[in-house]
């Protein structure tokens, strides 16, 4: 079946009356969680997993795909409006997508990531349909060297992830680095700082973490101010972006789409890491970064469109060979297995209705979410205008019912509480919290893989360097790092090569 | 004297309770604590069965994700659950021996729980990429004991079966190799098809795909007989080696002071479902092997190989 009869007869299958609700609950339940903040897909898609049993294989798949991009729509509002990242995958839109509001330019800011995410899912969309194979066997290449090589590269990111003080950057990515060496270690499985507690065996949780970091503290640090809700009075005017906007967005949203849709094959890298890199990228790129973190609308376009596009880019290894490449893509394989359909090489041949219907379904869900984030951009912004006294304490309750449901683990409420308090101290120091975030999620991550690297070269380094991908990974980590520093008259000369 | 009416009364009362009790379970919907996160073999099973379950049972039956600790978390809140029937755990065999014998914080034994039964096998399969040199498991040992410690394998991590199969490989062969575990079966696999490891093990489950696709041979299942999925792979029994393998079994406990009328009750609505021809095909598809034991049978398995765990944990000096 060539390309264009397998998408024709996709979306065929994916207009089918009970195929399109399936779509539509999908992706409005994805955005309603989405803007709720600690409410995650995962928690969501398991919860929904049972009503699917009485479903067609075909119709739950495309519901729980779309509650998947739904979140990953939904999750910027509340970043934007709150600076609370309603989803995990959001979070470094709350850097430049609050500044925004603050400014009163919530609506472009809403705008641009509702578009931006349409731009960067129709995208991954098509970047499945006509990339999936040969991707799979690439993504296959990358073993613990390759993957060590990557993350290093994701390193050197840390200190453009800050407005501020570089060396504070850098002191909380080295706090980040060592939270996430709690618990087992990775290799020999040892437990490391839990303290005789099984619960600090799988470490510190990212959710409690994040939602602690960003939403309790931000809750908190409002208390402590008092109410000033000025921005909420001024009328928020232009709900769209201007052709500025769009100037300024377009390079973000092309960058933001293909490297979160490269990255999201990765396994282990999800939507999260992509917005990071991308966020740095066009930070590096700007002509005045000093912008970023002062509501520079780049910094919202890019990483938006970067988490959408991941979800695409996700997809392919578990359509391809099987293999989720993270938790959100494990439940949707549980999903697939509930009905006896394995995901893999054989999908296209054995269910092309599932296969061709779910990559047309996206088409569909992704139109529909523009349909209805667009009209809905006022409504989100009328929460600008509740009361902080009792919009906080709603927002507060989210956080603990969402990280609660993500492991029924009361403890992990406790890491929430505390990172939030945490998070109070940081902000009142003038710290920022994307660093250590950063830092937390590459280095669990780095640590295997480079311990993995080292038992198969059976503990020489030049593994590094004799694998091709690793070593250019590796060297272009290497060139980020030295070049500004060992020559300055090159990054000068650089610098006023551009206009203004 | 006077008292003794008294006594009787009490006497009389308490054993009149006690089928009471039972009688009434259950009253309330039953909470099942699944001490993985949602989407493994572990999960996928118990909500394959769950429907029939409940309806069995006559109540609702609630699942509840409780991951963390590699299952200990979930497995050691239902082992001081209260033993009222209510908070029971759906888990793998593995969560009783592996971990308690690896891990110095998990403080719970076997005898915390009352089993309830085991009612599927995700077996365990030891992998090669399609065109290695080696067709046969024979041929496989053949090379590593020429090449004793540079051959490296794949494992889900070390508190997992995949990683006590190929240890207990090693043992039965006599053979040397390096370890290099990754988070998971998913990417077992994926090291295996990209070529980062010769040789693994996973659970068939995660690997099913791609062995009917022909990208990844398996050389041997730990499965007692031959798996319907994979008809065409030996067992490690027909090699000589029952002893030498693991299976993942999923199975339902309770907290070890439950009544005994409870626990009956639950085995026996487990039992009703195992029965259902449409239940065992809904596991079969998913890539898991239906497999009833009740629970004296269940138990005398799990002591079997805890005894083959804890001798090789020691053995290997894990858990100290």
């Amino acid at each position: 079946m060539d390309l264009v009869h397998g998408l024709t007869y996709g979306l065929a299958v994916s207009l089918q009356p009970g195929n399109l609700a399936a779509c539509f609950v999908g992706v409005f339940v994805g955005t309603l969680i989405g803007v709720l903040p600690g409410i995650g897909p995962v928690a969501t898609m398991s919860l929904l997993l049972p009503i699917t049993f009485t479903m067609s294989p075909t119709a739950s798949i495309i519901m729980m795909a779309g509650i998947y991009y739904g979140a990953m729509y939904g999750g910027s509002t509340t970043s934007i409006l709150v600076n609370i990242p309603g989803e995990a995958a959001s979070v470094v839109t709350c850097i430049d997508g609050y500044q925004m509001a603050r400014q009163g330019r919530a609506g472009p800011a809403l705008g641009i990531s509702a578009m931006g995410s349409f731009i960067a899912g129709t995208f991954s969309v098509v970047g499945i349909m006509l990339l999936a194979p040969p991707l799979t066997s690439i993504a296959l290449r990358f073993g613990p060297p390759e993957i060590f090589g990557l993350l290093l590269l994701g390193f050197t990111m840390v200190t453009y992830l800050t407005a501020g003080s570089k060396l504070k950057a850098v002191a909380m990515a080295l706090l980040g680095l060592l939270l996430g060496t709690v618990g087992l270690d990775p290799i020999s499985a040892r437990p490391r700082f839990t303290y005789g507690s099984v619960t600090l065996a799988d470490g510190l949780g990212l959710v409690p973490i994040i939602m602690g970091l960003f939403g309790v503290s931000e809750v908190l640090l409002n208390i402590g101010a008092g109410v000033e809700q000025e921005v909420f009075h001024t009328r928020i005017r232009g709900l769209l972006p201007s052709r500025e906007d769009w100037k300024r967005s377009a390079g973000p949203i092309a960058r933001g789409s293909v490297l979160g849709f490269l990255l999201g094959i990765l396994p282990g890298i999800g939507a999260i890491i992509p917005t990071f890199i991308s966020y740095a990228l066009e930070k590096r790129l700007a002509r005045q970064p000093e912008r970023f973190g002062h509501g520079a609308i780049e910094g919202v376009a890019g990483p938006e469109a970067a988490n959408n596009a991941a979800t695409g880019g996700s997809m392919i290894p578990l359509l391809t060979i099987g293999f989720a490449p993270n938790v959100v893509m494990a439940v949707l394989l549980g999903a697939f297995l509930i009905h006896g359909v394995q995901p893999g090489p054989l999908l296209i041949k054995e269910h092309p209705d599932i296969f061709w219907g779910v990559i047309a379904s996206m088409y569909v869900g992704n139109a529909m979410l523009l349909i209805l984030n667009l009209p809905l951009i006022g409504l989100w912004v009328q929460l600008l205008r509740v009361p902080y006294g009792i919009l906080f304490p709603l927002i507060l309750i989210f956080c603990v019912i969402g990280v609660y449901s993500e492991s029924s683990n009361v403890w992990d409420i406790v890491v929430m509480l505390a990172f939030g308090v945490l998070g109070l101290l940081m902000k009142r120091f003038g710290f920022e919290a994307a660093p250590l975030v950063l830092a937390f999620v590459l280095g669990r991550m780095a640590e295997e893989s480079i311990r993995q690297a080292l038992i198969m070269s059976g503990g020489r380094f030049s593994i590094l360097l004799t694998r091709p991908l690793a070593t250019v990974f590796v060297a272009a980590a290497l060139i980020v790092v030295v070049l500004p520093v060992a020559l300055p008259p090159v990054k000068r000369l650089l610098r006023t090569v551009p206009v203004d | 004297m006077r008292r003794s009416p008294l006594a009787l009364a009490t006497l009389v009362l308490l054993a009149l309770a006690v089928p009471a009790v039972a009688q009434q379970y259950p009253a309330r919907p039953v909470e099942f604590v699944i001490p993985f996160a949602p989407g493994g073999p572990t999960d996928t099973a118990i909500r394959i069965i769950q429907p029939q379950l409940a309806a069995n049972l006559g109540a609702a039956v609630v699942l509840v994700n409780k991951p963390g600790g590699g299952g200990a978390v979930g497995m050691d809140g239902v082992a001081k659950a209260r033993p009222d029937g209510y908070t029971l755990a759906a888990t793998v065999r593995s969560t009783l021996t592996i971990l308690p014998a690896t891990q110095p914080d998990v403080t719970y034994k076997i005898a915390d729980f009352a089993v309830i039964g085991s009612y599927a096998i995700d077996s365990g399969v030891i992998l090669v990429k399609a065109g290695a040199p080696w067709k046969t498991l024979e041929a496989f040992v053949e090379y590593a004991r020429k090449n004793p410690g540079t051959v490296t394998y794949g494992s889900a991590g070390l508190g997992t079966n995949s990683y006590f199969n190929m240890e207990l490989l090693q043992q039965a062969y006599g053979l040397t190799l390096s370890h290099v575990p990754f988070n998971g079966s998913g990417p077992v696999k994926n090291a295996i098809l990209g070529g980062h490891v010769p040789i693994g093990a996973a659970a068939l489950s995660a690997v099913l795909s791609v062995i009917r696709s022909g990208d990844i041979v398996a050389l041997a299942t730990s499965a007692s007989k031959r798996v319907p999925a994979i008809p065409g792979t030996p067992t490690m029994t027909e090699k000589g080696q029952p002893e030498a393998s693991l299976s993942t079994w999923m199975e339902l406990y309770a907290p070890a002071r439950t009544p005994k009328a409870i626990v009956d009750r639950l085995a026996a609505a487990l039992e009703k479902t195992m029965k259902d021809p449409a239940v065992i095909a809904a596991i079969d598809k998913a890539g898991l092997t239906a497999e009833y034991h009740d629970p004296a049978a269940t138990l005398r398995l799990v002591e079997r190989e805890n005894e083959i765990v804890v001798g090789l944990a020691k053995k290997l000096n894990l858990g100290q």
